[in-house]
């Protein structure tokens, strides 16, 4: 029905959790009493020089390598300048001209299809210091340096993004990734993950519209309803006969709406030349394959197997593939093969999800071994245990050392399924619940249950409840 | 003859020796201050007490027989732009007129670790801006030979210091001739060493891919020992290499076959006749004894002042920008908005040179200005690179005359920026190719004004430098070391 | 080149005032003619850094600043944060 689609770019920083800032030996913590994590070098005192931290690079370069990018054998840092409280060098040592890894693109699952989005470039660049402002009427900001010279990397999609939802899904499988790689811990509420909004629009097929930029979008969440706000306010100018003037806007999650920060015409200029201080810094070939030994297969790349290889659904293949440990346990069982994924799928997120959650824990810190839950998915497939019984075998199995069998015999949890003897325990019950009997043959099917309940009752618990139903059916029949 | 008029490496030797001790000389020193700097204003901060506390526990040393440097107990200054601990360092400016470093420069620590006794800091143009010293907040250094004339710039407060005998030696900065100029117009040795072979962490930067610290000193034999105590790369400073740097010495009083480059087509520039005689004179007589000379032609130098105009601005107007207000500093008062703390506190804490080079500089790197003049610049400075490169495959030295013409009169140039800017024609050469350079007096003019040689070697060539220029040093009649009466 | 002294001033956060303006402009005008020549030089002429850094090992140093080294040179530095003018975004 619209002759006119949206264009999304994003611009995602992520701060890197190496030990150290990234020009200066300072620690790289979070939550550090105010100007605690300082030196000449990130406070910008005079005659202070940057030294760039190897760590910084071998991150960046193992996103650029999760998210297929060319990693520029040369690289070279670039300042860039404008004046600002929290920045105590009035630049920023950032990069422009030859960023780190250039030409990528990442893929995953939305809406039921592959998306794929091209990176334009991952670079490497400081964070400034964080400023508060004064609520009490005082008129003052207050700074706090220690996040000055913290590590990030930008990392910049093309326009490939089309609607909210997508934009989200992009930002989780960052997300994901970069947790994946152990490179950044992703709490946006510390501000370890931020992102800036580039929305435009234009006629199907025509050129692309005039963007506008969205900053102090503060969660992911946000990130949709600033798109979704930002759409609406494009569509209207649109449909007016104004055309959209390319700003800079800032995003007010509370209000629900964005405000223009600044223009083109009065934007800075920020005079971006090679940083004199280091000079540029190569990447060998065999580092960068030692990098890329280093990297797993990411989630991104195993919802998409999950989900149109092996049958999972979306949510069941986001949940597992977020968590790395899991997905390696998961993964081994599938190679396994002893078992439908669906089988281990529905464990996984039935009574293992239950337990970690119960108990507070990862599953990183639960015994739980491949070998472990395909002998119980096993005894439960050969009628050994019926499956309840397995839950309590599964509990012990994330607790303790035990083997399947040794868990079985110490519960006693072993069913009884020998058909003469389930026979017996038939007769006994329909013999003595007549009433039901007469129920269920009068069309009262739900006497059935109370009758497979009774031989449970009978057999203390032990009995094949499928097979006990088969029987006394079989009985009822007559 | 008095200590102070003494030469480093004599006074090193009578310290050895104990004929002398560190205390002694540095109140000999501390005296002739004390006399002389009202009139003359080389020094900034004068630190008597913590000289002669040091002075004192250097003797204590070699009185329980540590065996020590070279330079223990000789006293020294230092420029204001490099950070000394607990002392101040203004860079000649209101902006950091009571900044306290909290830490020492690389070089500084280096001195400080020889035991060498740090007098006091030097004045300068205000953020080395300037060929004068009269860009400085705290007022102009006048020459010791003839105080209406400018001592030079920026480094003017080491050359008259050293000069006069204020101090023993003095380590200065160059990003376009600082420590060459005044060294020239004042009658003593200054050297630009080779781009990188000194840790800039500490310096207060001015331009980050010109600036090296020098040292100016009496001599050529004095300024090899300062450069080997200085010397070396600093895993603070990315752009300092990590080479194995020797001792350097000087002995060697005969070059017979060095091989010395003349670039003929540059001396349009000399304004002042008794300069190219003095010039001429000195090469004669390397000639007489041995050497051999040839004309050459450095290409394209035409773009040598414009390039480094264009790449120290822009680099200074990016490197001033951190004084703001906000961390340390001067602090502009009745503020209401944090753009008036920007806008107050920089209009108020730099000076008319500095406001100007930001500016230049800012304009070069602007949106629509950045193709056609920074990047050609760093183009130009690339070409003059390879050119010199190419030039010192056919000889060990390039001579010229250090400046264009002897110390001019405290004012005369101060209302024309570009009148000022060509006096550097000779020395920027070097800061934009990154070779060595030194300058050496060669005489006086007939106004009795000191004149200077320069000699450039290929990078990391000071020896070659060190020997050519003791060998002049020995054959020139060279005025009296530095200057008696003020 | 003609250098726009507003525009340069307004970037570099500087107040040239009016009786100043007139000189600055014809000084950096001045300047600007000498540094015309360089538009001159062909765009082909490489300008590749050749050098090539050395990393740093992530690693701690012990030259974090004390409060006291903070407060020795800050203007305004109280309860441990230092102080400006309120700055709207």
């Amino acid at each position: 029905m619209s002759d006119y689609e949206t264009v999304i770019g994003l611009e995602t920083h992520a701060e890197l959790n190496t030990k150290t800032k990234i020009f200066c030996g300072c620690k790289n913590e979070f939550g550090s009493e105010a100007n605690s994590n300082v030196c000449p070098v990130c406070l910008g005192l005079p005659g202070a020089l940057p030294v760039l931290n190897e760590k910084v690079v071998e991150y960046a370069v193992k996103m650029g390598l999760a998210l297929n990018c060319t990693i520029n054998s040369v690289s070279a840092l670039a300042r860039k300048n404008y004046f600002y409280p929290d920045l105590p060098k009035a630049y920023q040592i950032s990069q422009s001209y030859l960023p780190l890894c250039v030409n990528g693109y990442v893929e995953f699952l939305y809406n039921g299809s592959i998306s794929r989005v091209r990176i334009n470039r991952i670079h490497i660049e400081e964070d400034a210091g964080k400023l508060v402002h004064s609520e009490n009427g005082e008129d003052k900001t207050y700074i706090d340096f220690n996040r000055c010279g913290v590590p990030l990397i930008e990392i910049v999609s093309e326009p490939d993004i089309h609607s909210s939802g997508e934009a989200v899904a992009y930002l989780k499988t960052l997300k994901s990734i970069l947790r994946y790689l152990d490179i950044c811990d992703c709490k946006m509420q510390e501000g370890s993950i931020r992102c800036d909004v580039n929305v435009s629009h234009n006629r199907k097929g025509g050129p692309l519209g005039t963007r506008c930029e969205m900053k102090n979008v503060n969660s992911f969440s946000a990130v949709g309803r600033a798109i979704e706000f930002e759409i609406k306010r494009q569509k209207q100018l649109l449909a007016d006969g104004s055309s959209i003037v390319q700003q800079t806007r800032r995003w007010d999650d509370i209000m629900g709406r964005s405000f223009v920060m600044r223009t083109k015409e009065n934007a800075d200029d920020y005079r971006y030349f090679q940083e004199p201080d280091i000079p540029p810094f190569e990447v060998s070939k065999q580092k960068i394959e030692e990098l890329s030994a280093l990297i797993p297969q990411l989630p991104n790349i195993k919802i998409i197997r999950y989900v149109t290889e092996l049958g999972i659904s979306v949510k069941d293949a986001e949940f597992i593939a977020d968590n790395i440990e899991l997905s390696a346990f998961f993964d081994e069982c599938v190679v396994s093969a002893r078992h439908r994924p669906k089988s281990y799928c529905d464990w996984i997120m039935g009574e293992l999800v239950k337990y970690l959650n119960s108990h507070s824990i990862s599953f990183g810190q639960t015994r739980l071994t491949v070998g472990g839950l395909n002998d119980m998915l096993d005894a439960i497939a050969n009628g050994i245990i019926s499956n309840s019984a397995a839950k309590k075998v599964f509990e012990v199995l994330l607790e303790d050392q035990k083997s399947v069998d040794e868990i079985i015999n110490e519960l006693g949890l072993a069913q009884l399924n020998d058909i003469s003897q389930l026979e017996v325990i038939a007769e006994q019950v329909l013999s003595s619940n007549e009433k039901s009997v007469q129920d269920y043959k009068s069309g009262k099917t739900n006497a059935l249950g109370y009758l497979v309940g009774q031989c449970m009752k009978v057999s203390n618990g032990k009995a094949d409840p499928v097979r006990m139903k088969e029987i006394l059916l079989s009985y009822l029949m007559l | 003859m008095q200590l102070y008029e003494m030469t480093l490496h004599q006074l090193s030797e009578m310290l050895a020796d104990k004929l002398i001790s560190s205390k002694e000389l540095t109140q000999s020193v501390l005296e002739r201050i004390q006399s002389l700097d009202s009139k003359l204003n080389a020094f900034i901060t004068v630190d008597s007490n913590g000289a002669l506390k040091q002075a004192e526990s250097v003797d204590n040393k070699r009185l329980k027989g540590d065996s020590l440097c070279v330079i223990a107990g000789i006293p020294i200054g230092l420029k204001d732009n490099i950070c000394l601990k607990n002392m101040r360092t203004t860079c000649g400016s209101k902006m950091l007129e009571n900044y306290i470093s909290p830490y020492n420069a690389t070089v500084a620590q280096k001195l400080l670790a020889a035991d060498a006794v740090i007098v006091g800091k030097l004045n300068m143009d205000e953020f080395a801006m300037g060929s004068s010293t009269e860009n400085s907040y705290f007022g102009v250094t006048r020459n010791p030979y003839d105080i209406t004339k400018v001592a030079g710039g920026s480094s003017g407060g080491c050359a008259a210091a050293v000069s006069c005998g204020e101090v023993i030696a003095a380590l200065g900065s160059d990003t376009g001739g600082s420590v060459r100029q005044p060294a020239s117009f004042c009658g003593v040795v200054g050297l630009k060493p080779t781009y990188g072979s000194v840790s800039r962490y500490g310096l207060v930067a001015f331009a980050s891919s010109l600036d090296q610290i020098g040292p100016v000193c009496k001599c050529v034999k004095d300024t090899a020992i300062m450069y080997s105590a200085i010397v070396g790369g600093d895993k603070l400073d990315m752009t300092s290499q990590n080479k194995e740097y020797p001792n350097f010495e000087v002995g060697q009083k005969d070059l017979k076959g060095l091989r010395i480059g003349l670039p003929v087509d540059m001396y349009e520039n000399i304004t002042e006749p008794d300069v190219l005689e003095r010039f001429e004179n000195a090469i004669r007589l390397l000639e007489k004894n041995g050497a051999r000379i040839r004309r050459i032609s450095i290409a394209e130098t035409g773009y040598a002042l414009p390039a480094y105009y264009v790449i120290s601005s822009a680099e200074a107007s990016s490197n001033l920008a951190r004084f703001d207000g906000v961390r340390y500093g001067f602090r502009a008062q009745n503020i209401q908005s944090i753009d008036e703390l920007f806008v107050k506190t920089r209009s108020q804490g730099f000076g008319d040179e500095c406001k100007r080079r930001i500016m230049l500089g800012t304009s070069v790197l602007s949106e629509g200005y950045y193709d056609e003049y920074y990047s050609k610049a760093v183009k130009a400075a690339k070409m003059m690179t390879h050119n010199v490169k190419q030039l010192f495959e056919s000889v060990d030295i390039i001579a010229t005359p250090t400046c264009a013409e002897t110390a001019f009169d405290i004012g005369k140039k101060v209302d024309d920026p570009v009148k000022m800017y060509n006096s550097d024609i000779f020395t920027v050469l070097a800061n934009l190719t990154g070779v060595p350079a030194i300058s050496v007096p060669c005489g006086c003019a007939g106004n009795g004004l000191p004149v200077g040689i320069q000699l450039m070697a290929d990078s990391f060539c000071e020896q070659t430098l060190f020997d050519a220029a003791y060998w002049l040093e020995s054959l020139v009649n060279a005025p009296e070391r530095g200057c008696e009466d003020v | 080149m003609k250098i726009d002294v507003k525009r340069a001033a307004q970037l570099s956060k500087l107040n040239i005032s009016d009786n100043k303006a007139k000189s600055f402009e014809k000084q950096m005008n001045d300047i600007a003619q000498m540094i015309s020549v360089l538009s001159q030089i062909n765009n082909d002429i490489s300008d590749t850094d050749e050098r090539r850094a050395e990393l740093r090992a992530d690693q701690p140093h012990e030259q974090s600043l004390s409060q006291q080294q903070i407060m020795q040179n800050a203007p305004a530095f109280s309860n441990g944060v230092f102080c400006v003018p309120k700055t709207v975004d």
